[in-house]
């Protein structure tokens, strides 16, 4: 919790925020996958975090990082684009095995039993990642993937045909992935039925009393609550989008500034209507993101369509709409 | 975590559960082969385990290489990429036998298919064969091949030359595969027959009295033993299909909380838990199906397993892709949509000429999907 008289609120891009509200169920399970490694056991699935930006997917991987430092566990970061391009993929293992001049470097191969001896620098995923585990074998691994939709399926099917054989190997480690909606799929097809090795969970929109408890949690412990008027229309205000909260409870906390203890219905909109401008930002690079891709025309008739069945569509509506707005490229489109 | 204990159940890819159930046939025959190898004969022959994938095939595997590692055997994967071209196929066996000190690294210190004359494939793989299997003769090697389904002619015909070959001529190794319903046919396009120094074995789903011990056993051995009618709700909503007997009966664990047994309720709340985790398994299945363009296909075909009670003999299945390919829409003919059904794990037949779903509970989602 922040200290008292500082703005409590992060709003950014992957950063940590005062609370972590509304995602007991992912804590509690990575929790638990990580009391597995402190009993000397890889968890038979990993974990996988998907949802749409802003959610708060990276700020859970950091929380889980945070969370295996506290047990003195290794944590590492495996950039995405080492999963996009096979050579850069051998690179990042090498690098991390400590494979220098073509050698492994006295490392005991996890699930082979025999210290190398290879005149040839490697470029067997399996016994890479097994030499990086085995770099110090006593330490659990916590190993993140961030942005996992940008993998590319070939050069990332070694890698995680190497994950799975080290899961029978004697060095425990957890793999914790976060990615947009698409991480799935792409995962799935770096080898069908991929998805089985993944416990998931979607990242979506905060329930109300979460949206709440991340607002007034952060501003009480700074030592200006907002008044119950405040955050409910703060709350409201952000449609429970956890960067938009953030964004919304930093401003109406700079409203409030040392003039009063605690943040009015009136601050809360002075610093909404303070933050309007951001948020039409916010939405204009999406749309620019959506241009760039060529898809800005369907944007309009489906947050039509999506108004008219209350915010939501089933497969079955989404799919010949998408048809009949993108054409025969409906599925690209997707 | 005080209070909470470990759930002996894992469920995911290729992970070795607390207990094999089901397979014993399976494990004895490939006791068998190992004896063979320890007694120093070649093994009379070579394994495919095949079938939908979430059956176990890949838990065979591990199993079979514990069991050889505890005899003091060498069991060691080459991985898919491996198979993907003669060239990556030829880099891994070097890599493989030069990883063992001793006659092998001096044999690729002598530049092996790199000087002189180019030698032909097989006869590269051969020589990387008998080296490899010849570099620790005390210690019989099991070379184990997963995802074998991927193998293409081109790759598979030279490695299979090469291992019959180096069978003859070096200290006996035994070649383990796993690969999913297509693995057949693609070993039947790389030169491999089934009964010709090689075995077909399906591996489908269990038996329900081994879905059942599957899930009281290990319950029981963790000292928290899952309740009879428990145990019968997990079974029958896993359709005894082995990846969700493990996500079932994880979830059971975990419903369960502190209790000192798992109870029908248990059950039942874990089993409702998953519900939506399961959905989505099915809803990958039914994405897969559409990249290879062969959705509307499914629904179909899951109506007519309905009325059949999940076993479609050939006849009728030939009947109905013919049926499918002859309308105006259909991208493929009726033998190209029987490949990708089965390379996609919808059908497959354990027995000749009976057709069943891959995965049971795939016909209802298909059938519950709007």
């Amino acid at each position: 919790m922040p200290k008292s008289g500082v703005n409590p609120f992060r709003p950014g891009r992957g950063v940590l925020p005062p609370m972590l509200a509304g995602r007991d169920q992912e804590l509690g399970a990575a929790d638990r996958w990580l009391a597995e490694l402190l009993h000397g056991i890889s968890p038979s699935q990993d974990l996988l975090f998907h949802g749409p930006r802003g959610n708060g997917k990276t700020v859970l991987l950091l929380e889980i990082e945070r969370r295996a430092r506290n047990r003195d566990f290794r944590v590492d970061a495996l950039p995405v684009e080492a999963l996009t391009d096979r050579a850069a993929l051998v690179r990042a293992l090498r690098e991390r095995a400590g494979v220098f001049g073509g050698q492994v470097t006295g490392v005991q191969l996890a699930g082979v039993g025999a210290t190398t001896t290879s005149r040839q620098p490697t470029e067997d995923s399996e016994q890479l990642f097994a030499a990086w585990l085995g770099k110090e074998a006593f330490r659990p691994l916590v190993l993140v993937v961030d942005e996992a939709q940008a993998l590319a399926p070939e050069a990332a099917r070694p890698f995680f045909g190497a994950v799975q054989r080290a899961k029978s190997g004697p060095v425990p480690f957890l793999l914790v992935c976060a990615g947009t909606p698409d991480a799935p799929r792409r995962i799935r097809q770096a080898g069908t039925f991929n998805e089985r090795g993944f416990h998931q969970f979607r990242v979506g929109l905060l329930d109300r009393t979460a949206t709440l408890a991340a607002l007034r949690e952060p501003a009480r412990a700074s030592g200006r609550p907002f008044t119950e008027d405040a955050a409910e229309f703060l709350a409201e205000h952000s449609q429970d989008y956890p960067y938009f909260i953030q964004l919304l409870g930093s401003a109406a906390w700079e409203s409030a500034a040392e003039r009063t203890s605690e943040i009015s219905l009136r601050d809360a909109k002075t610093g909404a209507a303070a933050c309007a401008a951001d948020i039409e930002d916010f939405y204009e690079g999406r749309y620019r993101e959506a241009e760039a891709r060529r898809v800005e025309p369907v944007l309009a008739p489906l947050a039509s369509r999506l108004s008219e069945h209350g915010g939501t569509l089933t497969d079955s509506q989404l799919k010949p709409l998408l048809r009949r707005l993108g054409g025969r490229a409906g599925d690209t489109v997707r | 975590m005080p209070g909470v204990r470990r759930s002996p159940f894992r469920p995911g890819r290729g992970v070795l559960p607390p207990l094999v159930a089901g397979r014993e046939r399976e494990l004895v025959i490939a006791e068998r082969l190992l004896d063979d190898l320890a007694a120093g004969r070649p093994s009379s022959e070579d394994l495919l385990f095949y079938g939908p994938r979430g059956n176990g095939k890949t838990t065979l595997l591990l199993e079979i290489e514990r069991r050889a590692r505890e005899r003091g055997m060498r069991a060691e994967a080459l991985l898919t990429g491996a198979l993907t071209s003669v060239e990556r196929l030829v880099r891994a066996l070097r890599e493989e036998a030069g990883r063992i000190p001793g006659p092998a690294a001096g044999f690729l210190d002598a530049g092996f298919g790199a000087t002189g004359a180019p030698a032909a494939p097989t006869d590269d793989l051969r020589r990387l064969l008998v080296s490899w299997t010849a570099a620790d003769p005390a210690r019989p090697l099991v070379v184990v091949l997963d995802e074998i389904h991927a193998l293409t002619p081109e790759v598979g015909r030279p490695f299979f030359d090469a291992v019959r070959q180096a069978k003859s001529r070096s200290t006996p190794f035994l070649v383990l595969t796993a690969g999913t319903p297509d693995a057949p046919r693609n070993l039947r396009r790389a030169g491999v027959s089934d009964g010709r120094g090689f075995r077909f074995l399906p591996v489908g789903r269990l038996a329900r009295p081994d879905t059942v011990a599957a899930l009281t056993v290990p319950t029981k051995k963790s000292g928290r033993p899952l309740a009879g009618d428990a145990a019968a709700l997990l079974a029958a909503e896993s359709r005894d299909y082995p990846y969700f007997v493990q996500l079932l009966g994880r979830a059971a664990w975990e419903a369960a909380g502190t209790d000192s047994r798992i109870s029908l309720r248990a059950a039942q709340e874990g089993a409702g838990e998953l519900r939506e985790e399961i959905e989505e398994f099915f809803y990958f299945r039914y994405q897969e199906a559409e990249e290879h363009r062969i959705e509307q296909v499914l629904k179909p075909l899951a109506l007519l397993f309905d009325e059949h009670d999940g076993h479609l003999t050939e006849a009728r299945f030939e009947a109905f892709l013919r049926r499918f390919a002859d309308s105006d829409e259909a991208p493929f003919d009726a033998p190209a949509l029987r490949e990708k059904l089965c390379d996609l794990g919808v059908v497959w037949s354990e027995r000749p000429c009976f057709w069943e779903m891959g995965i049971p509970s795939f016909a209802d989602y298909l059938l519950r999907r709007g």
